[in-house]
């Protein structure tokens, strides 16, 4: 499609280029602000005090920071898609119409996984939510991750150590929840603290661990039963069964 | 790190147990690998009729050389040393006969070691593993090494470059170009084609070009020239980026060295301040007088010296991130771990990370997910399973 259309390439290519800017002045952001709040939670640990507002403050920057980053996201694919309306593009409309047909005749629709980033831009290219209607979705490994409203990437064993991050934002079609699928192999064995700091991060949303095998259902977009899935508790702990719920 | 003498290991304990006969000590050697690693407790062995034994190697505070004893009324020798659980160094055996001094690879260890300066044994302790990304894998599609002949006005002579073209290079993508100091030794020494085929195959690293630079007179050019940081920046730089189409942008490019190769590669930066967007410097030679008299390190030392005092006395924002690495067993982690204030200061990100090894290619091999990972930030974790 990008190379039946190159002006579109090109402008995609920008926004790539600006998204890529975004990630990394973020990211750097992101690991100084997450510094200050490992600095204050050692000195009141340390101090042996009771942990209070002052932590607070800096969870809050911390939140500011994911949600800035949500918000120049979003800004970033509104002024693109501004500029450039897919729907008016020859090549995209008419591969958004294929798209369309397919699902049309399709009694439900299966997301599986793969490249997150390409996953989700393919999501929002075909413009995939507006043709769910009411039809069954199922979803898995980062899947899960492109239907929700927000995509947290984590990712223990990154050779670049790069912290959990906001990467982008996905379709939105599940509410009230972060997927965070391949957990196990990904999220190692976090200190609670550390756990607690995602949890809050992600808030009111709840974070969802997903490992093989594990199934949660959704009723109206939302999670039915999350005693069916690992939670992270506010405190850090991972709550499964009755607990989660 | 400390040596052992006086804790047997448990299997030379056994050995004495049993009465340390010939026999015992042909079984000990056949079933055992040499040396003896239990647990933090490393002990060499060496077996024969001499005056005395020692080991050559560069662990900090254990004697150098590292005396070997002999057990009581047999012709085996040994010497035991803590050494840290993943520590990983090289040595040789010295044997003495009379006033002949030899220098071997331990006959009792297979696993040796060599480079352009000769071979070396290899003791790995408890916990040391060789990456897998640095073993050839099937699934990884080899880039090509392509030979490249430049003439130089700046060396004043052609200049040899092996440039690593990745094998998912397209046009349509303008990617990042790192240069490597030494490159031949790197990709002898080193398995770097492996290691950057395995890398970008997993991920790991984003995809890149790597011109793998080959020096002339070694020791002169990467001296803190003026010469061969021209030849970077004038030369080698601006054809590469322009033939290939790179990005040609300071974060696009990536100077790389060990040992001198180090030194030249933050001559080149601090020539250019602001060309290259980042550093990866292993065990770098970043040799300085501030606290002993000039010439303490010799007339090759000399403009590296010179050099070095100059960026320490006055240190300036260079490029943007420096991934500074050295091994913890050599001589150069004492001036090495003295510069990470200063190179704090010539970077907007520092990142360093002492390894449990010494001054070789495979310690620099072992390195590379670490700094190339980090420089050239991979898209493995945005990848799950289908």
């Amino acid at each position: 499609m990008l190379e039946s259309d190159p002006d579109y390439a090109d402008a995609e290519r920008l926004l790539r280029t600006q998204l890529d800017e975004l990630r990394e002045l973020y990211l750097l952001r992101l690991r100084h602000a997450l510094a200050g709040v490992d600095v204050i939670r050692r000195r009141f640990a340390e101090a042996q005090r009771p942990l209070g507002p002052e932590l607070d403050g800096a969870i809050d920057a911390v939140r500011t920071l994911d949600q800035t980053h949500a918000a120049a996201i979003a800004s970033a694919y509104e002024r693109f898609y501004t500029q450039h309306p897919p729907h008016s593009r020859p090549s995209i409309s008419r591969h958004r119409e294929e798209v369309a047909g397919i699902v049309a005749g399709c009694a439900a629709i299966a997301i599986a996984g793969g490249h997150v980033g390409v996953l989700n831009d393919c999501l929002h290219l075909y413009n995939l939510a507006a043709l769910i209607e009411e039809r069954p979705l199922l979803a898995w490994s980062s899947g899960c991750m492109a239907v929700c409203e927000r995509i947290v990437v984590i990712d223990d064993d990154d050779p670049a150590g790069r912290p959990e991050e906001l990467y982008d934002i996905g379709i939105g079609v599940a509410h009230g929840m972060v997927a965070l699928p391949a957990a196990a192999s990904r999220l190692h064995a976090h200190d609670p603290y550390h756990l607690a700091m995602l949890a809050r991060r992600c808030a009111p949303s709840a974070c969802v661990l997903f490992d093989p095998g594990d199934r949660l259902e959704l009723q109206s977009g939302r999670p039915a039963d999350l005693g069916a899935v690992g939670v992270i508790a506010d405190d850090g702990q991972v709550l499964r069964g009755a607990h989660a719920a | 790190m400390t040596p052992s003498p006086a804790r047997s290991p448990r299997a030379l304990t056994r050995l004495r147990s049993e009465g340390s006969s010939p026999e015992a000590i042909d079984q000990l050697l056949r079933e055992q690998r040499i040396p003896l690693v239990e647990g933090t407790t490393c002990t060499f062995l060496w077996r024969g009729e001499a005056d005395s034994v020692a080991i050559e190697h560069r662990m900090l505070e254990v004697p150098m050389p590292l005396p070997l004893r002999r057990l009581k009324g047999t012709d085996l020798w040994y010497a035991s040393v803590e050494l840290p659980r993943g520590a990983r160094i090289q040595y040789r055996i010295l044997v003495r006969r009379g006033e002949h001094t030899e220098s071997i690879d331990d006959p009792l260890n297979p696993r040796v070691v060599g480079d352009a300066i000769g071979s070396q044994s290899v003791l790995e302790a408890d916990g040391y593993v060789t990456p897998d990304w640095t073993y050839p894998d099937p699934a990884a599609v080899s880039g090509e090494l392509v030979d490249l002949r430049i003439p130089s006005r700046a060396l004043r002579r052609e200049a040899h470059v092996t440039l690593y073209i990745p094998s998912r290079m397209r046009r349509d993508r303008r990617m990042p170009l790192l240069v490597v100091h030494d490159g031949g030794d790197f990709l002898h020494y080193s398995s770097m084609a492996t290691a950057l085929d395995n890398l970008m195959h997993r991920r790991l690293m984003a995809d890149c070009v790597v011109a793998f630079t080959h020096p002339g007179d070694r020791l002169r050019e990467y001296s803190a020239t003026a010469a061969h940081s021209r030849f970077l920046t004038t030369e080698l730089v601006p054809q590469v980026e322009g033939s290939l189409q790179l990005r040609g942008d300071p974060r696009g490019r990536v100077l790389m060295g060990a040992s001198f190769g180090g030194v030249a590669a933050l001559s080149a930066a601090v020539r250019a301040p602001g060309f290259y967007g980042a550093l990866l410097l292993e065990s770098p030679s970043l040799r300085f007088t501030e606290a002993t008299p000039p010439g303490t390190f010799g007339e090759v030392f000399a403009p590296v010296v010179r050099f070095v005092n100059s960026v320490r006395a006055r240190p300036k924002k260079v490029t943007d991130r420096i991934f500074l690495t050295y091994g913890a067993f050599e001589p150069l982690a004492v001036p090495d771990r003295a510069m990470v204030d200063v190179l704090e200061r010539m970077c907007a990100e520092l990142r360093v990370v002492e390894a449990l090894d010494g001054h070789n290619w495979i310690n620099w091999r072992d390195r590379l997910l670490d700094g190339l990972g980090w420089l050239f930030p991979g898209e493995a974790r945005l990848i799950y399973p289908a």
